[in-house]
């Protein structure tokens, strides 16, 4: 009960709004696109420990979904898309997980 | 101001928005810092008093429901601070930079769709590569990330002591 509005509606518009919204924006302006999104990937990754400390190799697709949603908000120049992105995402990735258990 | 939050979260045209000349004033490295810091302290410091203040269980143990229910809490309150700190600050420097100073188009609900499709295909991508592994190596897991029935309380010990991956054992 209180798993999905966390999973598909809180953490994605509060990590959106602080990583790609306002750390990518800040960051880009002073070292450029590139390693503005290294830097807020690894920060992106670094906060999501809890799984990391589980499941190590959840590094792979967490970096990999931060660098795709970076991608996103410098195409989409917003961060709607990259939301809708991060919500369809942990949408999907919670209810396989809930099936497979 | 719900004008400001509907330029910022909406695309807008790339071929009419120019490139800053110089960053916004409200939003520099030091403020967005900050708000990162802000963020995993209140995050962290409510779920734990949260979790602290709640009723455990007659052997005094948290359940899953409470953890659940902290972490709620503690999202839903840096989330509140976030948009109060963006919405006062960081997010009209946003809109000074240009970025979402252009007309609307028709493309920002395309841009919307987008991202659904993309949110998927990054599952298949998330989900697909660890397929490459031999099925005889991988862990199976209940941990979104993990194939299935991978069990850190039980794999993770045993892998910790060195024993062989024996799941007969409590």
């Amino acid at each position: 009960m209180f798993f999905w509005p966390v999973l598909v509606v809180i953490a994605p518009v509060l990590e959106e709004l602080l990583f790609r919204g306002i750390l990518l924006g800040a960051l880009s302006q002073k070292t450029g696109a590139a390693i503005a999104t290294t830097i807020v990937t690894l920060l992106f990754v670094a906060t999501h420990f809890q799984v990391l400390i589980s499941y190590l190799p959840a590094v792979a697709p967490i970096a990999f979904v931060g660098v795709v949603l970076a991608l996103f908000r410098f195409r989409t120049r917003a961060v709607g898309p990259a939301i809708v992105l991060h919500s369809t995402y942990n949408a999907v990735l919670g209810i396989a997980a809930v099936m497979t258990t | 101001m719900k004008d400001v939050w509907l330029k910022f979260l909406l695309p807008v045209d790339d071929s009419s928005v120019s490139q800053p000349s110089s960053p916004a004033p409200g939003l520099t490295i030091g403020r967005a810092i900050v708000l990162l810091v802000a963020y995993l302290v209140t995050n962290n410091l409510v779920s734990y008093l949260v979790l602290v203040f709640l009723p455990r269980s007659e052997a005094g143990d948290f359940t899953t429901a409470h953890y659940a229910f902290a972490g709620l809490c503690g999202f839903a309150a840096s989330l509140v601070l976030t948009i109060r700190m963006a919405t006062r600050v960081i997010g009209p420097a946003l809109l000074e930079t240009g970025e979402t100073e252009t007309a609307w188009v028709l493309g920002s609900k395309g841009f919307l769709l987008l991202g659904l499709v993309g949110g998927l295909a990054c599952v298949a991508l998330s989900l697909g590569w660890q397929f490459l592994i031999p099925p005889e190596a991988r862990c199976r897991g209940r941990f979104i990330y993990a194939p299935i029935d991978y069990n850190p309380r039980i794999d993770g010990r045993v892998l910790l002591a060195g024993a062989s991956s024996d799941r007969s054992r409590p």
